[in-house]
């Protein structure tokens, strides 16, 4: 009963955090037909950035609410400012090239992202415990679990919630489902195209900053975070579909889980099991388990 | 004055792999090719003792790209060529560690047999895919060699192996001052055998196809060629050259590991020197290893902390300036001397 415990919730726990970075990428796969590998530098440096606001808070004795609202502003600063760089000065301009040369310029721009951040804050270890301190444990089903493990989850379930409310209840969710389904009938009915996009690269990337942020206060931030990061996401989008939501919901649940049962039982297989299921669902469905609607072609 | 023949340009129509003999275009190739080579050969024998690792390790990653070259050419880019470059390389280590043997020309065969071999299991199961999700299967197929390697303690897991330089017909190759210039030799002469056989592979009829099956497949396939076994064997050759890359690049390095063999960093890299070459040539991809090299290795050189920042700017430069490839400058060169003359000609 212990182990299944454990197992379910370190499972959910790494579910909730890999869809958090997950639903960031596959959107903008979905609107911009971009694979977006500097996502997982965007995530570094979240994490980074966080760590760091979380020691001002704690040398300060601030509330802890003071730490939540230095992981939501980091986010939206960090991933704001990168989403708009890497928007403007690079994907923008490359607009109308082959996905796979788009591909190699978010690896380029990756690269240079994660260098630059071991510049910025050094090689060291970054550790910012207070905010999981500070909400304390609590035993489930007899074992000790941390408050902030279980908030992961909840702000998972929230951005879930916001992505289906917004891409379901408002006009500009709905209008950036009509691209994701067919740019060019968007742009004939007036949809301005540039500026959904431009919208979805910014949200996607505050999402990638909230991830980063959001989990360095229960890991150690350290270079080569991202390296780690993206090509989990890609696996979570992968396997639920690219361009799909409730995909990236169903992918990381599977994966995270998967990936919980093997540390617990088979602690070897722990990367291999990510890969494995990644290629077997490729294999079986190539375009995911949930693909999103697509145009007919004529 | 002689004037275009259209019959006789390589670049139109498939005739040129069907015709009896070699055609004009792919004889002027070839004796190009074994220009350029007699000089690299000549400038690696005499170049400096400690030019010759950052030469071979060009050279091996031109190897790898004149593969991945011939993927690109029908418009694939695979994000996990990362896996037979660790197959190459792990199989020199093993040769070398568990069974005694050091031969080189035992661990080419060895590592291409088993590149090749892994390739057409995967290859099978890949050919049917395009575009992203090409490059995510195969980079979803690499991780799982690199999560195998980096939790077995057999294959030293993060640190890897390492790996003696080897014997060549008995003569040992392990010098004091680094590497024996008959390894650089004949790590020249098997990338001069890829090259050429990547040109004449691009005049025949499945090469023409390899390039056909990016503007339109359905097309190909109404010709009454197939498609999946051209994509098929373009990857099985692709496996091939990456492996027999893995395998020199692990005897000039003298070390394997996971993290900048088989990860999809590693992969990252090769498609990034494919990429940087072009499709334009068959001596492109070579060209593209040399200059992926000497990026890598003068900013590692220089800026030891930051070589990675440097990588990623020369990354996205190189993209955004020229999308396809350093060999379309030389082309555009070329093209530009035949015209200027042919004008005072008339």
């Amino acid at each position: 009963m212990h182990t299944f415990v454990t197992v379910a919730l370190d499972g959910l726990e790494f579910a909730s955090y890999l869809f958090i970075v997950s639903v960031g990428l596959t959107v903008i796969f979905g609107v911009m037909r971009i694979l977006n590998v500097a996502h997982g530098a965007v995530y570094g440096w979240g994490a980074y950035v966080a760590a760091i606001v979380i020691g001002w808070a704690s040398a300060a004795a601030l509330p802890v609410w003071a730490y939540f609202v230095g992981i939501g502003l980091t986010s939206v600063v960090v991933g704001a400012a990168f989403g708009l760089i890497v928007y403007f000065a690079f994907v923008r301009r490359m607009e109308g090239q082959d996905e796979v040369i788009l591909l190699l310029l978010t690896f380029g721009l990756f690269l240079a992202l994660e260098n630059l951040s071991l510049l910025v804050f050094g090689g060291t270890s970054h550790y910012s415990f207070a905010p999981v301190m500070a909400l304390g444990r609590v035993t489930v089903g007899g074992t000790l679990r941390t408050n902030y493990g279980f908030s992961i989850i909840g702000l998972a379930a929230l951005v879930g919630v916001a992505c289906w409310y917004f891409f379901d209840r408002t006009r500009t969710g709905r209008l950036i489902r009509v691209v994701i389904y067919d740019r060019e009938v968007a742009e004939t009915l007036g949809v301005n195209v540039n500026a959904m996009q431009c919208l979805t690269f910014i949200g996607g990337s505050v999402l990638a900053a909230l991830g980063g942020a959001y989990i360095a206060p229960t890991i150690s931030v350290q270079p080569g975070l991202g390296t780690q990061i993206i090509v989990m996401a890609f696996a979570v989008s992968v396997v639920g579909g690219l361009g799909s939501i409730s995909g990236a919901m169903i992918g990381a649940l599977i994966i995270g889980l998967l990936r919980s049962v093997a540390i617990h039982f088979v602690p070897s297989l722990e990367l291999f099991v990510i890969y494995g299921v990644m290629a077997a669902v490729l294999l079986v469905r190539p375009e995911g388990l949930f693909p999103p609607p697509k145009a007919r072609s004529i | 004055m002689k004037t275009w023949d259209p019959r006789s340009d390589s670049k139109i129509g498939p005739d040129a792999g069907r015709k009896q003999g070699l055609t004009r275009s792919l004889r002027i190739n070839l004796v190009v090719i074994v220009a350029v080579y007699a000089l690299l050969g000549t400038v690696s024998m005499i170049a400096a003792d400690w030019l010759d690792t950052p030469i071979m390790i060009a050279l091996s990653i031109g190897i790898a790209a004149s593969g991945l070259m011939l993927l690109w050419r029908s418009g694939l880019i695979s994000f996990g060529h990362g896996l037979y470059l660790g197959v190459g390389a792990y199989s020199v280590a093993i040769l070398n560690q568990w069974y005694g043997v050091s031969s080189v020309f035992a661990a080419l065969a060895v590592g291409g047999f088993l590149a090749g071999l892994t390739g057409a299991v995967i290859g099978v199961l890949i050919q049917r895919y395009r575009g992203i999700f090409f490059a995510m299967l195969n980079l979803a197929f690499s991780m799982v060699l690199y999560g195998y390697l980096v939790n077995s303690n057999m294959f030293g897991s993060t640190e890897g192996l390492s790996v003696s330089p080897g014997t060549l017909l008995g003569i040992d190759l392990v010098t004091s001052e680094g590497h024996d210039k008959r390894l650089v030799l004949l790590v020249v002469v098997l990338c001069f055998l890829v090259t050429i056989f990547v040109e004449v592979w691009r005049h025949s009829v499945m090469g023409w196809l390899g390039r056909s099956i990016r503007d339109n497949e359905v097309r190909v396939q109404y010709l009454g060629y197939s498609v999946a076994q051209t994509v098929f064997v373009t990857y099985l050759i692709s496996a091939v050259a990456t492996g027999l890359a893995g395998v020199v690049l692990a005897l000039s390095i003298g070390q394997v590991d996971p993290g900048s063999m088989v990860n999809w960093t590693a992969s990252g890299d090769l498609v990034f020197a494919t990429v940087l070459g072009g499709t334009g040539s068959a001596l492109a991809p070579v060209l593209g290893g040399f200059c992926y090299e000497a990026i890598h290795s003068t900013s590692m050189q220089l800026f030891p902390s930051s070589w990675g920042l440097v990588m990623g700017v020369a990354i996205v430069a190189i993209i955004m300036a020229l999308p396809t490839g350093l060999w379309s400058v030389i082309r555009r060169i070329i093209k530009a001397r035949v015209f200027s003359v042919k004008k005072v000609e008339q």
